[in-house]
């Protein structure tokens, strides 16, 4: 599997340096965003204000997007280019590649945005905190409950082709999971929300007041992932018997 | 056996109905030989490649692949098959040809270092190596497919399943691809399935042919047996003008398995009495005879007088 992953990276990175504009203008438009989120929040915002929590979780939900909807892409664009069936030859099974290909995307997405995020710290003056530990923990939690929502989209989108609305209207949905407020003993059953405010409460003030709902965030990962793979399993069936792995229509 | 599929079936459920792309198809490869599969359009060959790969689930009927089952021993069986797919893109035309191989080798599991000598020696061996950094889209469609072909071998397969390798390919790249198959066959002794309408390809290197047709295998046998078990070998005797009717009529009164055209009588070769009759009677008819020459039914002929009957 590691020689999967290599060679997604290394084609994601040829890829990179080949269509070097459309690389730079996405460091761009990362930077312009980070440097607008800093000045607004300046400009709107309590001059007290922790940037810290603003731009970092910025960057989580950045990833949290990509990891949500990078597979569905990928796959589409793969049954589109016609190439998917000669990725679903691979030994270690189509959703295998995909996963190599979304963990390679999202680390040149994360590089980048990294690169945009230092450039802007530096032209500001204003350098954030950013915890080594707790940071990766939180993102990595709300990417992979993110990721369950993505390979049950994907396994939709090799089964129906057609699901660029559903990706938005699912898009919302997280978002408002995100969004809701913890009101109720049922909001910590959402996906992506509880996870959210750990990550909030991490950065604001370094630490967990309840340590057992890391781990009930973890649990929860856990089924959503097998529950998102599930769906996949199901799709990506269904897409084989009925002779649709290679149609992109 | 490389290949082996038994009783295959698989059917779709259309809004017109059910179709029936596979009947009870078997079909068996061995090391070293080039079994062609011909089947028109809509026969069912490309059906039955995917369901061979596992691409398609079949309705019925058991797959191995080296002995191997593409479905419940995927990661075994797919790393002993190298494939080249009809329609689809095989490579990607955004990357170069040796980033291609380097990708579908990574893919396949195949360590870096060993990837690298394999993608040099393989495009080496195409003459692919002077354009190996050179995106796949700029290529022709012969040097595309060739890297196509040169993906499926990265791997080291035993089996290779081509699906219509020659098509859009101008006459010296078919003829490459034509020798390379072949010397992948006998030094290196591996198995090619080849899916194909083209008569002329399959004539010049199938060791056997299946012919599929509405689902179901026809014939089965190697080209001259599939020649001779269906159409006999004619004598053609060719004239200098048209017989007339009352020759063609005294023809087929002594000669009722006479094949007569307009300048043109064919007698079949084993029957030596009708040739000698045929003679005597242009003979008596004083009818200029042009050349006499040997006719043994192309494959073409044989497969369109199968798929008719």
């Amino acid at each position: 599997m590691r020689y999967v992953v290599w060679a997604c990276l290394r084609a994601e990175w040829v890829q990179t340096r080949h269509y070097w504009l459309n690389t730079l203008s996405a460091v761009g438009f990362m930077l312009l965003l980070f440097l607008m989120l800093f000045f607004g929040m300046r400009a709107f915002g309590s001059p007290q204000a922790d940037l810290s929590a603003l731009v970092v979780g910025y960057y989580a939900f950045s990833l949290t997007n990509v990891a949500f909807q990078r597979l569905a892409a990928f796959l589409l664009v793969e049954s589109q280019t016609g190439t998917l069936e000669q990725l679903a030859l691979s030994p270690f099974g189509l959703w295998r590649v995909a996963l190599a290909h979304m963990l390679a995307y999202l680390l040149s997405g994360a590089i980048f945005a990294g690169v945009a995020l230092i450039i802007t710290m530096a032209i500001t003056g204003v350098w954030l905190r950013i915890h080594p530990i707790g940071f990766p923990v939180m993102t990595l939690l709300l990417v992979g409950q993110a990721y369950a929502f993505g390979l049950a989209m994907g396994g939709l989108a090799l089964r129906f082709k057609r699901v660029g609305d559903l990706m938005q209207l699912v898009t919302m949905m997280l978002a408002v999971f995100i969004l809701t407020p913890a009101t109720g003993a049922w909001a910590y059953l959402l996906p992506l929300g509880q996870s959210w405010r750990l990550l909030q409460e991490w950065l604001q003030t370094g630490a967990l007041a309840q340590p057992a709902l890391l781990a009930a965030e973890v649990g929860k990962t856990v089924v959503l992932l097998m529950l998102g793979w599930l769906v996949y399993w199901l799709c990506e069936r269904q897409a084989r018997q009925r002779g649709l792995l290679g149609r992109y229509a | 056996m490389l290949v082996e599929a038994h009783d295959l079936c698989k059917s779709y459920r259309t809004s017109r109905g059910t179709v029936n792309a596979l009947q009870g198809v078997s079909l068996q490869l061995r090391e070293g030989e080039i079994v062609a599969l011909l089947g028109a359009n809509g026969a069912g060959k490309t059906t039955f490649v995917k369901c061979l790969l596992g691409l398609i689930y079949p309705d019925g009927g058991q797959v191995r692949l080296c002995g191997y089952d593409p479905f419940r021993q995927p990661q075994h069986a797919l790393a002993q098959v190298g494939t080249v797919l009809e329609g689809s893109r095989n490579v990607y035309w955004q990357l170069s040809a040796w980033e291609n191989l380097l990708f579908f080798a990574g893919i396949a599991g195949v360590p870096p270092r060993l990837a690298q000598q394999r993608a040099a020696q393989l495009l080496e061996q195409l003459g692919l190596m002077h354009r190996r950094h050179d995106l796949v889209g700029s290529f022709s469609r012969g040097m595309q497919q060739k890297v196509a072909l040169a993906v499926a071998l990265i791997r080291d397969p035993r089996v290779l399943i081509l699906d219509e390798p020659t098509l859009g390919l101008d006459v010296e790249a078919a003829r490459d691809l034509r020798m390379y198959l072949r010397r992948a066959v006998d030094a290196e002794r591996r198995g090619v399935l080849l899916c194909t309408h083209q008569m002329e390809l399959v004539e010049q290197i199938a060791d056997r042919v299946v012919i599929l047709h509405r689902g179901h295998v026809v014939r089965e046998g190697t080209v001259a047996e599939l020649r001779s078990s269906l159409r006999q070998r004619l004598i053609r005797v060719a004239l200098a003008c048209p017989l007339t009717p009352a020759l063609q009529q005294r023809i087929y009164a002594r000669i009722p398995v006479a094949q007569i055209e307009e300048r043109t009588v064919a007698v079949p070769a084993s029957d030596g009495a009708a040739f000698y009759t045929l003679t005597r009677l242009l003979e008596e008819s004083e009818a200029p005879i042009e050349a006499v020459e040997t006719l043994t039914p192309s494959l073409e002929e044989v497969f369109l007088e199968v798929v008719r009957s």
